[in-house]
C-alpha cells in the first residue's frame, strides 16, 4: 500500500510539475508574443500587413453581426432619442415651458405625428421658406415645405455613377449623400462621402461626376467654381514612416467638375505660423478630419486681413481648430482653438460674427453630455449667443451637426445623430421641429442621421419644379 | 506489442498535436493582446508621444548640462570670449540702467549702459532659511529666477521653486515666503503683488484627472502674507476654454504657468475680457496665452496654436501683445527656434517679429523675456544663451550684453540670464552707492 501511495504521490507530483511547466510555457509564449505584437503594431515589421488585414476583417465582421442583430440597413443610423419634449424636464425648464405656453409657443404648434417629419411649428415666429435635407437613409435629397410635405426629390444610386468602384464601402450600394448644394435652376451637387461628387439636374439626371475622395462639405464661388474637401489615403513619411494616413485637401473644381487646384491642408498648416497646432495631431488614420469649407465674402476683411474675400474657412475636427486658409499663398492665415471639441460648421453670419456647432460642450444640468451652438466674435472671442443642451429643446449630437442663421434672426440647428432639426429664436424658443421620418431597426429604434437641413428662402425660384 | 507501440506513437502524436495547437493559440492570443495594447496605448504599453515627445524635451530642459555647477547654465554660443556690454550705440539705445539676474548665484545687479555695476543685492539661501539644509542643496537655491526692485531700494527676489524674499537696499532680509514660487513677481497695488506657485493636485476620480502638480496665482500683501490664490486648473476647467485641458501635459505637471501680469486698460474698451486688472498668464503645457478674470477667477480669453511654448506675454499700450516665443514649433524642426513677436491679440496678425539673424538666430528653449522700451526698441533676454540685446524696430542690435559668468572646463558653459530689465536712468538716485 505504502509503495502504491508513494508512487501515487510521485505521480501526482510529476503531474503537478508538468501542469506548472505548461502554465509557465503558456505565460512565456504569451508574453513574448504580446511583446512582438506591440512591436509589430508600432514598427510595421512582418507580419504587420497580414495583422492589419485581419484586424479590418474582424471589425467589419463585428459590425455586420451587430448591424444585423439591430436590423440596421446600410447608410448612417443612430439610436433615436426622440423629441426633446419627451425627456424629463427640470423645474426651471418646466417653468419656461409653461411660460412659453402662455405666449402661444406650444399652443400654436402642430402636435407631433407618429411617423416623424415636422412635429411642431409656430407659424408666427418661424422664418418661412423651404427645407432641403440629406439624411443617412439613402443617396437622395428632399425638398420639403415648412409643414414637412415633400415637394421634390433628387436621387442617384452610387453604383449607377461608379459601377466599377472597388474601394471601401463597396457593400454599401446605397452609399448616402453627405452634403448638397442647390442651384437656382434645380441642378444639385451632391457628395458621396469619401468617394466623389456628382452634379445632377432637377430630374436627377447625371451631368458629371468627379471621384476625388470628396467628403463632408462644399461651397460654390461667385464664378461657379466648386470648393470641396477631399481626402487621400497615403504614406506621409513625416507623419508616419510606413502607415498610410488619411490626408485632407481643399480642392477647387471647375463648374464642369474638372480639377483646377488642390491644396494639402496639412502643408497649409506646416508652412504657416500655426504649425504648432499640429503638435496635437494623431499619427494614425484620419489625422485631420476636416468637415467644413466656406468661401469668405470679405465682409470682415477691414477688421482682419486674414478674412479677405476668397480665403477659405475650414473646420479641422481632430485638432479642435477652425482656420482660414489663403488659397493663393497656400497657408493658414488665422486659426482659433480652445472653446470647442470635435466641432462642426463654423460659419460667418451677417454682422461679422461666427456661428459654430460645438459637439462636446460638456455636461448638461442632468449630467448628460450636451452640444452647443455658439455665436461669437471671431476676433475678440466674445460670446453673443448660445443654445445648448440645457435649453428646453435640448441638444446633443456627438458627431456631425450643423447651424445656420436665418434672416429673421432665428437659428436653424441640425442635431444630426438624433435625426432632428430645430429652429430657435434668439431667446432660445423652439419654433419649428423636424424629426427624420426615416426609421429602421426591429422596433424602429434607429433613426437616419440628419446631415443637414438648409432653409431655402421663400422667394427662391422653384419654377424648375413644375413637373412635380 | 506492435499494437502497444502503435498506440504509444498515436498518443504521442496526439500530444504533439495538442501541444502544437496550444502553442499556436497562445502565440495568436498573445500577439493579438500585444497588438491591441499598442493600438490603444493601454498598459503595459508605454505612453507614446508625437515627434519624440514633449516629455522628453521637458525633462531635457530640466537637466543641467554636463560639467555645470549648481545654478542655471547652458552651452555658450559666443566663441570669441567676449563678455559684458559688447555693443552700445548710445544714439540708438533707450538710455537707463539695467537690472540683471543671472543663473550663477542668487544676486541681482544694477548696472549702467556700459556694464558698470551700480548696486548689488545678494542673499544666500542658507541665510534666509538656515534650518532648511535639504532645500539649500536644490538647484533653485543657487540663483534667482526673477527680481523686481522697488523705488526705495528694496528688492523682491525668487529662489526658483523654493521661496521669495524681500530685501532692503543693503540686502538685509525684510521678510521671506517659503513656497514653490517661480518665474513672476507682478506688483498689484499698495506694495502688494502676485506670483506663481506650484501646488500638488490630488487625483480627481470624477474628472479622471491624474494627480500631479499645477500652478496657482498667489497674491501676497506688501508684508508677504498670502491674501488669496487663484488655482489655474480650476480657472481653466470652469471656463469655456476647458477643452484646452485635453492637451495632456508631460511629466505629471497638470498645468504649469511661466508668466503672469496684470493687464492695463489698452483694450478694456474693446473687450470685457481685457478689463484692466485681469491677469494675462502664459501656460506652456497647453501652448496657450490666457486672460484670467481677477474677480470671477475664470479664464475669459485664450490664444493657442501660434507657438509650441512661450513666456512673458505683455499687453502693450498700443493694444498689441509682446511675447517671447521659446519655440515656434513645427514637427519638422530639428532644433528649437525662438522669436520675439508683437501681435494683435484679436486679429492674431504678427505686426513685428525678431527671430534673430543668420549669424545668431534667437534660441532659448527654456524661456526668455522681452520688454518694449520707450523709444520703440525691444529689450530681449535670451535666457539660455546668457545674452540680452536691445533691437530697433528694424531689427538692428544696438546694445548687447553677454553674461561674463562662465563655467565648464574650458568656459564652454554660460550662466543663463532669466531676465534683464531696463529701468529709468534716474532709478536708484538716493540710495545707489550706499550699499557699495
Amino acid at each position: 500500500m505504502s509503495v502504491t501511495g508513494e508512487g501515487g504521490d510521485r505521480g501526482r507530483g510529476a503531474s503537478r510539475r508538468a501542469w506548472l511547466a505548461r502554465v509557465i510555457l503558456l505565460l512565456v509564449v504569451v508574453v513574448v508574443a504580446a511583446s512582438y505584437g506591440s512591436f509589430v503594431r508600432r514598427t510595421g515589421v512582418f507580419p504587420h500587413r497580414v495583422a492589419s488585414s485581419a484586424e479590418r476583417w474582424g471589425w467589419r465582421t463585428w459590425e455586420r453581426i451587430k448591424f444585423r442583430s439591430e436590423g440596421r440597413p446600410s447608410g448612417r443610423w443612430a439610436e433615436a432619442r426622440g423629441p426633446a419634449a419627451s425627456r424629463e424636464l427640470t423645474d426651471a425648464e418646466q417653468d419656461e415651458l409653461e411660460a412659453l405656453m402662455t405666449l402661444g409657443y406650444v399652443s400654436g404648434s402642430k402636435p407631433a405625428s407618429d411617423d416623424g417629419g415636422v412635429t411642431y411649428i409656430d407659424p408666427e415666429r418661424v422664418y418661412d421658406g423651404y427645407n432641403l435635407y440629406t439624411s443617412g437613409h439613402a443617396a437622395e435629397a428632399l425638398l420639403l415645405d415648412m409643414n414637412g410635405r415633400t415637394l421634390h426629390r433628387w436621387s442617384m444610386r452610387f453604383l449607377d455613377v461608379w459601377p466599377d468602384y472597388e474601394g471601401p464601402g463597396r457593400d454599401h450600394a446605397n452609399k448616402v449623400w453627405r452634403r448638397v448644394h442647390l442651384y437656382d435652376n434645380g441642378d444639385i451637387l451632391a457628395i458621396f462621402e469619401n468617394v466623389g461628387i456628382v452634379k445632377l439636374d432637377s430630374e436627377s439626371t447625371l451631368l458629371w461626376s468627379h471621384a476625388g475622395g470628396e467628403h463632408h462639405d462644399l461651397d460654390v464661388a461667385d464664378d461657379g467654381s466648386i470648393y470641396v474637401i477631399q481626402h487621400e489615403k497615403r504614406v506621409v513619411p513625416r507623419v508616419h514612416a510606413y502607415q498610410p494616413v488619411s490626408e485632407d485637401f481643399i480642392a477647387i473644381l471647375e463648374p464642369d467638375g474638372k480639377l483646377r487646384k488642390r491644396l494639402s491642408i496639412l502643408e497649409a498648416f506646416e508652412r504657416s505660423d500655426y504649425r504648432a497646432v499640429l503638435e496635437s495631431m494623431s499619427r494614425w488614420g484620419d489625422i485631420l478630419h476636416t468637415n467644413t469649407i466656406e468661401i469668405l465674402d470679405g465682409s470682415r476683411a477691414g477688421d482682419c486681413p486674414a478674412f479677405r474675400k476668397g480665403n477659405v474657412l475650414i473646420c479641422v475636427r481632430q485638432l479642435d481648430t477652425i482656420a482660414v486658409v489663403d488659397m493663393e499663398e497656400g497657408k493658414v492665415v488665422w486659426a482659433l482653438t480652445g472653446r470647442w471639441r470635435l466641432q462642426h460648421q463654423p460659419t460667418f453670419i451677417p454682422g461679422g460674427n461666427m456661428l459654430i456647432f460645438n459637439n462636446r460642450a460638456g455636461l448638461d444640468a442632468h449630467g448628460e453630455p450636451m452640444s452647443a451652438v455658439l455665436e461669437f466674435d471671431p476676433l475678440t472671442q466674445e460670446t453673443y449667443w448660445t443654445y445648448d443642451g440645457n435649453m428646453p429643446g435640448g441638444l446633443y449630437s456627438p458627431t456631425c451637426g450643423s447651424c445656420e442663421r436665418l434672416p429673421n434672426g432665428n437659428t436653424l440647428i441640425t442635431e444630426t445623430d438624433n435625426g432632428r432639426a430645430i429652429e430657435v429664436t434668439p431667446a432660445g424658443r423652439v419654433v419649428w421641429e423636424f424629426i427624420n421620418p426615416k426609421r429602421a431597426g426591429k422596433d424602429d429604434q434607429l433613426i437616419a442621421s440628419l446631415y443637414e437641413v438648409i432653409r431655402i428662402p421663400p422667394d427662391a425660384r422653384l419654377d424648375w419644379m413644375s413637373g412635380d | 506489442m506492435a499494437y502497444r507501440e502503435q498506440n504509444r506513437s498515436g498518443t504521442g502524436a496526439r500530444r504533439a498535436l495538442r501541444l502544437g495547437v496550444f502553442v499556436v493559440l497562445a502565440v495568436v492570443g498573445g500577439f493579438t493582446l500585444g497588438w491591441f495594447t499598442a493600438y490603444s496605448s493601454a498598459l503595459p504599453y508605454p505612453r507614446f508621444e508625437w515627434g519624440g515627445g514633449r516629455a522628453a524635451r521637458d525633462s531635457e530642459a530640466d537637466l543641467r548640462p554636463p560639467g555645470a555647477p549648481p545654478g542655471l547654465y547652458s552651452r555658450s554660443r559666443s566663441d570669441d570670449g567676449a563678455s559684458g556690454v559688447t555693443i552700445n550705440e548710445a544714439d540708438a539705445v533707450f538710455p537707463g540702467v539695467n537690472l540683471i539676474v543671472s543663473g550663477h548665484v542668487p544676486e541681482a545687479l544694477l548696472m549702467d549702459m556700459e556694464g558698470r555695476a551700480l548696486h548689488r543685492w545678494a542673499k544666500a539661501f542658507a541665510d534666509v532659511w538656515p534650518e532648511d539644509e535639504r532645500a539649500a542643496d536644490e538647484n533653485g537655491a543657487h540663483y534667482w529666477s526673477h527680481a523686481t526692485p522697488g523705488p526705495d531700494g528694496t528688492l523682491l527676489a525668487i529662489y526658483d521653486g523654493l521661496g521669495l524674499v524681500k530685501l532692503d537696499s543693503d540686502s538685509g532680509l525684510v521678510w521671506s515666503y517659503r513656497g514653490r514660487v517661480h518665474d513672476a513677481i507682478c506688483p498689484t497695488e499698495d506694495g502688494a503683488f502676485c506670483t506663481l506657485e506650484r501646488v500638488d493636485v490630488s487625483p480627481d476620480g470624477e474628472g479622471g484627472l491624474a494627480g500631479g502638480t499645477a500652478d496657482v496665482i498667489t497674491f501676497l500683501s506688501a508684508e508677504g502674507e498670502v491674501v488669496r490664490r487663484i488655482p489655474l486648473l480650476e480657472a481653466l476647467g470652469n471656463s469655456p476654454y476647458a477643452p484646452l485641458l485635453k492637451r495632456e501635459p508631460a511629466g505629471g505637471a497638470l498645468l504649469r504657468a511661466n508668466a503672469v501680469r496684470p493687464l492695463g486698460d489698452a483694450l478694456s474698451n474693446e473687450s470685457p475680457a481685457f478689463a484692466a486688472g485681469n491677469l494675462v498668464v502664459s501656460l506652456p503645457d497647453i501652448q496657450a496665452v490666457a486672460v484670467v478674470d481677477s474677480e470671477t477667477e475664470e479664464v475669459v480669453w485664450a490664444l493657442a496654436g501660434l507657438w509650441r511654448s512661450m513666456s512673458g506675454p505683455v499687453l502693450l499700450e498700443n493694444g498689441n501683445m509682446l511675447i517671447f516665443v521659446d519655440d515656434v514649433g513645427g514637427h519638422e524642426s530639428d532644433r528649437t527656434a525662438s522669436e520675439v513677436r508683437e501681435l494683435d491679440p484679436f486679429t492674431q496678425q504678427t505686426v513685428w517679429a525678431y527671430p534673430g539673424d543668420a549669424t545668431r538666430p534667437l534660441q532659448s528653449a527654456s524661456g526668455g523675456a522681452c520688454q518694449r522700451l520707450g523709444n520703440g526698441n525691444t529689450l530681449i533676454s535670451e535666457s539660455d544663451g546668457g545674452r540680452a540685446i536691445e533691437v530697433t524696430p528694424a531689427g538692428d542690435i544696438v546694445w548687447e550684453f553677454l553674461n561674463p559668468h562662465k563655467a565648464g572646463s574650458d568656459g564652454e558653459l554660460v550662466a543663463a540670464i532669466p531676465e534683464l530689465l531696463r529701468l529709468p536712468a534716474s532709478f536708484g538716485s538716493g540710495w545707489v552707492g550706499e550699499g557699495e
